[in-house]
């Protein structure tokens, strides 16, 4: 399409001046162009700090109404005995720690775990752990690191073995790795 | 943009040097209210920033932000009480003229001034397209959601009534 401009408009519209906007202004504008491009990170990490806190205390104080209730105590006690584990039996240990030891399905179904999580393809960022050196941790930590449906079909199980503390907490990390991943209701649920 | 859009915020202040002395001329010169046409600058670049993530290369830069700034304009119309259809139309309201700027500059530099903000604002923002922001017809009618047909119908009528005006 041709140029319609008219060389004499042309000129008197220059004429009208060159008025730019104000430094003020300027400053406005590229300062939210910073914000919006800066990462999003920043703000949820606190959040979901908090959040994990909130829920550990709501946790204490459950337990803590829940007094001798079997379930309830019996959960916390479990770690103090794997603490003193040789670290050498941490993977294979896994199943032997638990409740159901002698339960064959289940040790396959955990060693799988164990299996999967040595594939690197599969395998994202690591995780940090609060405390490496217990063993039925570790096998929670392979199914953390291998992919959100893993975990959360540790999680699962964890709850139908009845282990609703530990259920607790890897569900609070998972929230803290995926804030925006839907957690079902019956992981949520004790 | 891409590169914005990508994380790269000072792609954005390069985009903006470039576009802001011409972007703003454009939202001044159609709105008779400085302290209006600074508000609607702004909302035009923050409605940019919002959409970057949508942002995907289709027509030049420059279209697309003129395409934000004809909305944001028809918006600011639209609330003042004048209808997208009668734009070709309709003057500005006079209660919104600013004598001022109308009183500023030479004789012919005022009435040349005097008849750029008569025109009807279809027109008007026909000829800033095209004088300021240097938008082909074709992209005229992209920016505006018009067919090219329209759009210079309407710079050329703008000319007209600017070049009389200019003539004196």
């Amino acid at each position: 399409m041709a140029d319609e401009r008219d060389p004499l408009v042309s000129r008197r519209y220059r004429e009208l001046g060159s008025e730019e906007p104000p430094p003020a202004l300027d400053e406005a504008i590229l300062a939210a162009s910073r914000r919006a491009a800066a990462p999003r990170r920043r703000w949820y990490l606190p959040l979901a700090a908090a959040a994990v806190a909130l829920l550990a205390v709501g946790i204490a104080v459950q337990v803590e109404r829940q007094g001798p209730d079997g379930e309830a105590v019996t959960a916390p006690a479990a770690p103090e005995r794997r603490i003193h584990e040789p670290k050498a039996l941490k993977r294979e240990s896994v199943p032997a720690a638990s409740d159901s030891a002698g339960d064959p399905a289940r040790q396959e179904r955990e060693s799988r775990f164990g299996e999967r999580a040595a594939e690197p393809a599969a395998v994202p960022a690591p995780i940090p752990r609060t405390a490496p050196t217990e063993a039925r941790e570790s096998a929670l930590a392979d199914a953390m690191e291998e992919s959100p449906e893993l975990w959360l079909k540790r999680i699962a199980e964890l709850r139908t073995q009845g282990r609703h503390e530990e259920a607790d907490k890897a569900l609070a990390e998972f929230r803290q790795r995926y804030p925006d991943y839907k957690v079902p209701e019956d992981l949520i649920r004790r | 943009m891409l590169a914005y859009r990508g994380g790269d915020g000072g792609a954005f202040d390069i985009l903006y040097k470039r576009h802001r002395a011409r972007l703003f001329r454009f939202v001044l010169r159609s709105i008779p209210s400085r302290g209006v046409a600074e508000e609607l600058y702004q909302e035009i670049w923050m409605r940019v920033i919002e959409a970057r993530g949508s942002y995907a290369p289709k027509a030049r830069f420059t279209t697309w932000l003129y395409t934000i700034a004809h909305n944001r304009m028809v918006d600011h119309w639209r609330r003042s009480g004048l209808s997208a259809v009668s734009l070709d139309d309709a003057d500005p309201p006079a209660d919104t003229r600013d004598p001022a700027r109308q009183a500023e500059g030479r004789e012919a530099l005022a009435r040349f001034a005097a008849a750029l903000e008569g025109l009807p604002p279809a027109q008007r923002e026909a000829f800033l397209l095209h004088e300021e922001a240097d938008l082909s017809v074709a992209e005229i009618a992209a920016a505006t959601g018009s067919n090219e047909e329209a759009a210079k119908s309407r710079l050329r009528y703008a000319l007209a009534k600017l070049k009389a005006a200019a003539d004196g």
